[in-house]
């Protein structure tokens, strides 16, 4: 994937400015309720909002007034969305008044939190998502946000997901090297303050916190991309080392198959 | 000309249309396990009976048009996402999608073209749910993306469809549609997919859009505006439109 720069000073609109929540659609289906909160960002009153949805294979655009006057669009339905897999969101303020509609501000790739899901919830750094994965029992999406995706057909694999030392030990490091993998050789994104909206500083922050790890290897002049890659790739290998030991997983696998000792 | 209720494999039948498919490209040469369609060991019901005729497809949108029109009649948490319809139907129209060639052989390529692949990678290289989806969101304005027969995905699909900020904006298809087709044949224009570096290519077209998607609400943009706003190098193009 090629990484992307902002040259624009397009401002992102901070994720905690910004709550999408799913709720049952009278007539089946789903609709949704979006919170923000634009004061002090800097943008024009009569900017325009606009709050889109999407997902693989579909996608619908819903007008919320300005940001000086807010209007909740008549039909909240997302009609043209197909159930699966789970929509994300996007909240843009565009200056109407330019020929061409000029972007004044993005809030991307929020995932709603669901009818039941608490506050907390919101800022999952990895969520995951039932899907018929065939004979598959899990999968991983790093399409948009990464997102672990969860064989439906597979009795109780949430709670497992959850809970079991085996699924830990065995699925969650290879996880976290998949994703460290997407965003410093896919993204070559190395740096975890780059932006607190996104997703790759996000997990590199929550790799930079295990014991034991300091920060990926920045990009230097005199490294080329051979040995900048290898350089990458051997830290990806030590954070997922250092996962499993913050996790305990060699010891809990162990126990979980009636090999551990005391 | 015969027609058949639509089904869905179920696991059973997707497994021995693997194997089908795994011997096919392992040479051999054998008709497609049709007698699976109707087994009802092979397959489940659907919630309603949609009936399909063995249509011969000019050009994947009509294909895409046509399986919009019949599936219109199911439920769709039934369609999207149902493997085992989508492979039912991929073996019911395997003629199509995998053509006998001179030599009598087929070349099906990979598994994901006839049994879907709903993961963000490969969800679009399925024959027939790729143009669907794509019909289904833009119906009329997929003719270009959408041409050419139906085992064939032509190289401006790959570019758009794999995308999905691109292939989610009616405005794109139609600004793609003003420059690139060439409306008398329902076909790109004669070097939109060039692949040697001509300016204002379809692939450039999609560089440079996600450029200007940093900049402007192009979800929000038409066509027409669109094709206003690109750079000098599709002049050439924008002459024809």
């Amino acid at each position: 994937m090629i990484r992307r720069l902002n040259y624009t000073g397009r401002k992102r609109i901070p994720r905690t400015r910004v709550t999408v929540r799913l709720a049952p659609a009278t007539a089946g289906g789903w609709r949704f309720v979006a919170d923000f909160d634009l004061e002090g960002l800097g943008f024009p009153p009569d900017a325009s909002v606009f709050v889109e949805a999407y997902n693989a294979s579909s996608y619908m655009r819903f007008a919320f007034g300005t940001v000086g006057a807010r209007a909740e669009p008549p039909d909240a339905r997302l009609r043209d969305i197909t159930p699966a897999p789970l929509p994300r969101f996007r909240l843009k303020v565009v200056d109407a008044r330019s020929r061409h509609g000029l972007l004044l501000g993005v809030a991307d790739k929020l995932v709603p939190l669901q009818p039941e899901d608490s506050i907390a919830h919101k800022q999952s750094l990895l969520p995951v998502e039932f899907r018929d994965l065939g004979d598959r029992i899990w999968r991983l999406d790093v399409s948009d946000w990464p997102v672990l995706e969860l064989n439906e057909r597979v009795a109780d694999l949430g709670e497992i997901a959850r809970s079991a030392d085996s699924f830990l030990a065995l699925v969650y490091p290879e996880v976290v090297r998949r994703i460290l993998h997407e965003a410093l050789v896919g993204q070559e994104q190395d740096d975890p303050d780059f932006d607190d909206d996104d997703w790759t500083s996000l997990w590199i922050r929550f790799v930079c916190g295990l014991p034991g790890m300091e920060p990926p290897p920045e990009r230097s002049i005199e490294a080329g991309d051979e040995e900048m890659r290898v350089r990458r790739e051997d830290w990806i290998e030590a954070a997922v080392q250092a996962f499993c030991r913050a996790r305990d997983a060699r010891r809990r696998f162990e126990q979980s198959s009636g090999k551990g000792g005391a | 000309m015969s027609s058949r209720v639509l089904r869905a494999l179920n696991d059973a039948g997707i497994e021995r249309f693997r194997a089908y498919l795994a011997a096919l490209r392992g040479g051999a040469a054998g008709e497609p396990p049709r007698d699976l369609l109707a087994d009802p060991h092979c397959t489940e019901e659907l919630a309603v009976d949609v009936l399909l005729e063995e249509e011969r497809f000019a050009a994947r949108w009509i294909a895409a048009q046509y399986l919009f029109e019949r599936l219109s009649a199911l439920p769709p948490e039934s369609v999207e996402g149902n493997r085992g319809l989508w492979s039912w139907l991929a073996l019911h129209y395997f003629d199509q999608l995998s053509p006998r060639r001179p030599d009598g052989s087929r070349k099906p390529g990979r598994d994901y073209r006839h049994i879907p692949d709903f993961g963000y990678r490969y969800r679009h290289r399925h024959l027939l749910y790729g143009p669907y989806a794509v019909y289904r969101r833009h119906r009329a304005h997929s003719v270009l993306v959408l041409s050419g027969p139906v085992h064939r995905e032509q190289s401006l699909y790959h570019e758009i469809a794999s995308r999905q900020d691109l292939i989610a904006s009616r405005g794109v298809l139609e600004a793609m549609n003003l420059l690139y087709l060439d409306k008398p044949r329902g076909m790109p224009r004669r070097g939109a997919q060039s692949l040697d570096g001509h300016p204002g290519t379809v692939r450039r077209f999609v560089r440079v859009l996600q450029q200007l998607d940093l900049t402007y609400d192009i979800s929000g943009m038409s066509g027409k505006a669109i094709v206003d706003l690109l750079p000098p190098e599709f002049d050439e193009w924008r002459r024809k439109a």
